[in-house]
């Protein structure tokens, strides 16, 4: 495996560790009984 | 010899500073949700106060990128994104002083849609195009456009936090603060779309030939979808799941699940962006869609099934922005590309309105989403194959004369 593909290996996983943190807290959050509205950077 | 480029114009810092303004920017928007419900029982209003400025911000948004994206290729991105920045921060530092719902939707509308605009991860896909090598482009905006989704996973705290501590209107200024981080990052990302040696297009004509060109209009159409696709299951979803018996909870999870595999699929699609032709990919994606709709639809609904349709349709999701994006920049260069894309995502925008809002209205009509949900897959459908005749090369834009 060459070093760039290391490097976006390891980048898209640091990406995907952040956000699994943002859904536990997400999810969390919404047993208060409130739908997070996260979904689309777009809208 | 050609001078030193200076540190702050090397690729990995100017790759950085675009997605930390991805980040912010869209992390900020997204903590408005946070504030819906307190501001307006602490002003008095009803709610949908704050869903007229929303709505008012969305559509300025959508109308301004292109202007904004002509604007970045003539003078440079790197002074788009910071005036974006400022007005961005003004527009959240003012709501919180708004006193009425028609201020409201002058700052938290007017002023911020005018701000994203400029400010977000348009322009700094168009800054990319230009500025980072075209062996790792298709990277580089699939990058952005996953931390640009990453960011609201970190604002999401972060604003509510804020609440907590200070209350509201201090709350809000925070944020505008952390907004005016963007002009500062955006010193990394100047730089306009004429090159030394090019001949000049102006901006008509390169509009003039997008507009002439089928493969530009395909691709124009097939964002519609896109749009079209994200804004019903944004808005309608929760609904949906809640009409058939499940939990809120299971709501929350699907939409956090969307929003997490949102992010590989971005940051996936780019990589193979570089590799494959995204005409294909993009047909691949609009499929998929279409393949998860038809099955959710026809099968049991479950909390499994509502789980998996959520990690498929949050893998396809923003997908399609840096293989669409990419693709305007291979068939017309990158002279132009803040404009063209603009145009395209503007499509994606008036596609998102009618998907929120068709989905609103045959709900009131049928009393369910099973016609919408028809409809999607149809649309799916057509994006599949509208995609399949796009020639992924460069289109001539004839020069300007002089």
């Amino acid at each position: 495996m060459t070093r760039r593909r290391v490097v976006e290996l390891l980048i898209g996983l640091a990406l995907i560790a952040v956000s699994l943190l943002g859904v536990l807290y997400q999810v969390n959050e919404a047993a208060g009984g409130s739908v997070p509205r996260l979904l689309c950077p777009l809208h | 010899m050609p001078a030193a480029r200076p540190w702050w114009r090397r690729p990995a810092i100017i790759v950085v500073a675009g997605c930390l303004i991805s980040i912010v920017t869209f992390g900020v928007r997204s903590t408005f949700g946070l504030f819906t419900a307190p501001l307006s029982d602490l002003r008095g209003w009803d709610r949908e106060a704050f869903a007229l400025a929303i709505a008012v911000q969305n559509l300025v948004w959508g109308l301004g990128q292109p202007f904004a994206g002509a604007i970045a290729d003539r003078f440079g991105a790197g002074r788009v994104l910071a005036t974006g920045g400022l007005l961005y921060t003004a527009g959240v530092a003012l709501m919180a002083v708004s006193g009425s719902p028609t201020t409201l939707a002058l700052t938290g509308g007017v002023l911020v849609g005018l701000g994203v605009a400029g400010g977000s991860f348009t322009i700094v896909i168009a800054a990319f195009a230009r500025l980072v090598e075209p062996d790792r482009r298709s990277w580089a905006m699939g990058l952005a456009t996953a931390a640009g989704s990453m960011g609201q996973f970190l604002f999401a705290p972060l604003g509510q936090g804020f609440i907590d501590a200070y209350g509201l209107q201090t709350a809000l200024l925070l944020l505008s603060g952390t907004v005016l981080l963007v002009p500062l990052l955006a010193r990394p990302l100047t730089g306009h779309g004429d090159q030394p040696g090019d001949a000049p297009v102006s901006t008509r004509s390169a509009l003039r030939a997008a507009a002439g060109h089928p493969s530009y209009v395909l691709l124009t159409c097939g964002f519609f979808v896109c749009g079209f696709h994200i804004a019903f299951i944004t808005t309608h979803l929760p609904a949906y799941l809640t009409d058939q018996g499940l939990s809120k909870g299971l709501a929350a999870w699907s939409l956090s699940l969307i929003g997490l595999f949102n992010v590989i699929g971005a940051y996936s699609s780019g990589i193979l962006g570089g590799r494959h032709p995204r005409r294909l990919l993009l047909s691949g994606i609009y499929l998929g869609r279409g393949l998860a709709f038809a099955i959710f639809l026809l099968a049991p609904t479950t909390t499994t099934s509502v789980l998996v349709f959520s990690a498929l349709i949050g893998l396809l999701w923003l997908s399609t922005v840096p293989l669409t994006s990419g693709l305007v920049a291979v068939m017309f260069g990158t002279r132009h590309i803040g404009m063209l894309f603009g145009v395209v995502f503007l499509s994606h925008q008036v596609g998102a309105f009618i998907g929120a809002l068709l989905g609103g209205t045959i709900y009131a009509a049928t009393g369910g989403y099973d016609a919408m949900w028809v409809l999607c897959i149809a649309l799916s459908v057509a994006a599949a194959i509208v995609h399949l005749p796009i020639r992924e090369r460069a289109a001539a834009l004839a020069p300007s004369p002089a």
